[in-house]
């Protein structure tokens, strides 16, 4: 770790600066402070980070699992009402011919947030434990689930679009079912925690996740 | 660029206790929280989950069926599979809490599909909305079950409706369905609930619901019959229609009556008595003669010569008046030469009928007694000629030879008989049928055969046989002039417009020129009527053998 500070140079901490991460303005580091431009509190590092990381990501675990075990569909029809779980649509549109559909979907609400949460959670693991991985990789990995994680909500607005948009009486009704609710929980609460972990602290590499 | 540090941020607070907690560990403890408290209440709200077995699943899908009691969800099936016998289904079923307690022994289960059929229309709303299953329970709590056997059908009466369950033998099922009508003077007043055979099978038996208010106008003394739409039969007393209902008429149903001595009875109210359901209204009718159940007002007839035409059900009548009726027609045949064979016929008489207020066995028997040596017979008569039926008379004939009532006889005493004046009008048919012996049909026999003899030369000569062959020849013959029709009407419009061309060549005044004239006139005329011909034709193309 030494060796890539000495190739790194000083970080801000260390030299003790802080920059105020509303509008940027440089502070020298004390205890606590806020910014003298606009008033928001100056912090070297996001107070907490790797706890509220952990919290969030429990919580969108825990939203997980109803999302998938609840119907987000219901369709009522003539031919009778069928209620789709993701999985289950996911499978019935893959056997219907639209693999390419199927797809998207199976990518954008089951591979990305499980993705997700094996990369939060890894990256925490590794700072509290300070495993020994490229600090580079780790924040590519970082940056990748903020960027994607938004993806995850195309499901929620699939549903949600269908649900305003198809509202045929006794011939075609859409409607979202429970599982939608905990499922866009789930995305907004990994969301959370995904940019609740500061990646600076991958950076810091003595840091205990205070 | 200024190389001046950057400004101090201003001090505003120390944080006294550095907190080691972070107070967003909360938030998964409430989704924790949340989590553990729907779990609890689903626990705590589901109600018992019961097993239906059906004969088929019929539109029944896990987790979408609902179960309906009076249009309101009380339930929802779980899962659908085969028995492990495999040869039904079994439904399991989440029902709501607030209804456990009524699901007892009681409870019956059947499955909502559309029904179209004669006696209704039902169930349409399922067509949309998927099949459900209807539950139907006392309104008694009673001790849980879990395990039931659905109904094929659904039945047509709820529990707790008010009314009055009977059970009707009948010989035959005949038009009478489950879901036929039951009428009380032509008012439906309740319903056929299921159609059986009797155990040994020998009768069907019908459970029949009626309905409160009616259900009070059921009494032992009441006949229940059945109704077929039209209802026409020949008897002793001629031909008869009746018509119970419209609806009858496709479906069939049970009517019931009452006679007017039951007034006085009681009603049943209570549900399982048994009745006896009659073919039809006359029968029913009749039945208040039978009293089958009474045998001690039962005598013989006997009679010589056949008795063919007379049924059971045959009225006895005095006077005019029906007294009884006959219960049945036998033969003895003699056991050694001495004895004679006998045929005789069982009557049955109802004594009020014949005046007698408080009837015993006894005083009908003095009654007849005393009528008997004044002359009282008993005749067979044509009851109706049409279709021969015979019924009893009681007669009196002071000529005849004297008589008693033979009490030695057997099965019962016996009345004297005297000969039927059938025989006599039996001699008027057979002088009919000697005068129309007589008629001269030999002879007119004979004009008929030389007349057909004579057509039949006809068709059969050989003229005759190329007629055919001429008439299709003159067909196909006719199909080519048509053919040729438009070709010709072509040629003679070009020759008459030839004509009008070699007219305008030559002086009005010569008389090549008028003949021409006239010639072009013409043919205009015979392509018109070319024209006309050929469409006729074609409207209508026997025109070439029938004419216009």
């Amino acid at each position: 770790m030494a060796t890539s500070h000495d190739s790194l140079g000083l970080t801000a901490q260390q030299a003790g600066l802080a920059r105020c991460g509303h509008c940027g303005a440089l502070h020298r580091l004390s205890a606590e402070s806020q910014c003298r431009l606009c008033g928001a509190s100056v912090r070297s590092r996001k107070p907490n980070s790797l706890q509220r990381t952990w919290a969030f990501l429990i919580v969108g675990l825990m939203a997980y699992i109803p999302a998938n075990l609840y119907p987000i569909m219901l369709t009522t029809s003539f031919s009778g009402n069928t209620s789709d779980t993701i999985l289950s649509g996911v499978i019935s549109l893959a056997q219907s011919g639209s693999v390419f559909v199927a797809l998207v979907v199976f990518v954008a609400s089951v591979v990305i947030p499980v993705a997700k949460f094996v990369i939060i959670a890894g990256l925490a693991l590794s700072l509290h434990f300070r495993w020994a991985m490229s600090e580079n990789k780790r924040h590519v990995l970082h940056t990748i689930t903020e960027l994607i994680g938004r993806w995850s909500m195309i499901d929620v607005f699939v549903v949600a679009v269908l649900a305003a948009l198809i509202q045929l009486g006794a011939i075609l009704t859409i409607e979202p079912g429970v599982g939608i609710n905990a499922f866009a929980l789930s995305v907004v609460f990994t969301m959370f925690s995904a940019t609740s972990l500061d990646p600076r602290l991958i950076w810091d590499g003595v840091d205990r996740g205070e | 660029m200024a190389n001046r540090a950057p400004a101090k941020p201003v001090i505003e607070r120390l944080r006294g206790i550095p907190s080691r907690v972070s107070l967003v560990w909360l938030l998964p403890l409430a989704a924790a929280l949340f989590a553990l408290f729907v779990l609890w209440r689903a626990y705590v709200d589901r109600g018992p989950l019961i097993e239906i077995m059906f004969e088929s699943a019929g539109g029944v899908e896990a987790g979408e069926t609902r179960i309906r009691r009076r249009d309101v969800n009380v339930g929802k099936v779980e899962a659908v599979r085969l028995a492990d016998d495999l040869n039904s289904v079994v439904v399991e079923a989440r029902l709501d809490p607030q209804v456990a307690p009524y699901i007892d022994t009681g409870t019956r289960f059947w499955i909502v599909n559309a029904r179209i059929n004669t006696t209704e229309i039902s169930g349409l709303s399922t067509l949309l909305s998927g099949a459900y299953i209807e539950v139907d329970w006392d309104d008694q709590p009673g001790e849980r079950r879990t395990e039931f056997v659905g109904l094929t059908e659904a039945p047509l009466t709820t529990r707790g409706l008010p009314g009055m369950r009977v059970t009707l033998d009948a010989e035959e099922a005949g038009y009478i369905y489950v879901g036929s009508p039951v009428f009380l003077r032509q008012m439906e007043v309740g319903r056929v609930e299921r159609r059986r055979l009797s155990e040994d099978g020998s009768q069907v038996l019908f459970d029949v619901f009626v309905s409160a208010p009616y259900h009070k106008f059921v009494f032992p003394e009441t006949r229940f019959y059945g109704v077929s739409g039209v209802e026409a039969s020949f008897g002793a007393q001629g031909a008869s229609v009746r018509v119970e209902s419209i609806a009858a008429l496709f479906t069939g149903g049970i009517a019931f009556e009452n006679s007017e001595t039951s007034a006085a009875s009681v009603p049943i109210l209570k549900d399982g008595t048994n009745f006896q359901l009659y073919g039809n209204r006359a029968e029913a009718l009749d039945s208040l003669f039978e009293s089958t159940e009474d045998n001690r007002y039962r005598y013989i007839a006997e009679f010589e010569g056949s008795v063919k035409g007379l049924r059971p059900g045959a009225p006895i009548e005095y006077q005019g008046l029906r007294v009884g009726s006959v219960v049945e027609v036998s033969v003895d045949l003699p056991d050694s030469e001495a004895e004679q064979q006998r045929v005789f016929a069982v009557l049955q008489f109802q004594p009020a009928r014949l005046g007698i207020a408080e009837p015993t066995p006894e005083i009908l028997q003095a009654t007849m007694a005393r009528f008997v040596e004044k002359g009282l017979r008993v005749q067979l008569a044509s009851g109706n000629l049409l279709t021969g039926s015979l019924l009893i008379k009681l007669v009196e004939k002071s000529d005849a030879p004297a008589a008693s009532i033979d009490l030695t006889a057997e099965p019962y005493a016996a009345l004297p008989t005297t000969p039927s004046n059938i025989e006599a009008v039996t001699a008027d048919v057979e002088t009919l049928i000697g005068n129309l012996a007589n008629l001269p049909l030999d002879s007119l026999l004979a004009a008929a055969t030389d007349l057909l003899r004579n057509t039949s030369d006809i068709v059969a000569s050989t003229e005759m046989k190329g007629l055919p062959a001429q008439l299709s020849a003159s067909l196909n013959s006719i199909n080519a002039a048509t053919n040729d029709l438009p070709t010709m009407m072509k040629a003679l419009t070009s020759a008459s417009q030839n004509a009008d061309d070699v007219l305008q060549g030559l002086s009005p005044d010569s008389e090549i020129y008028i003949e021409l004239a006239a010639a072009a006139r013409e043919l205009r005329v015979a392509a018109k009527s070319i024209a006309a011909f050929a469409e006729l034709l074609e409207e209508n193309p026997n025109a070439v053998i029938t004419g216009r």
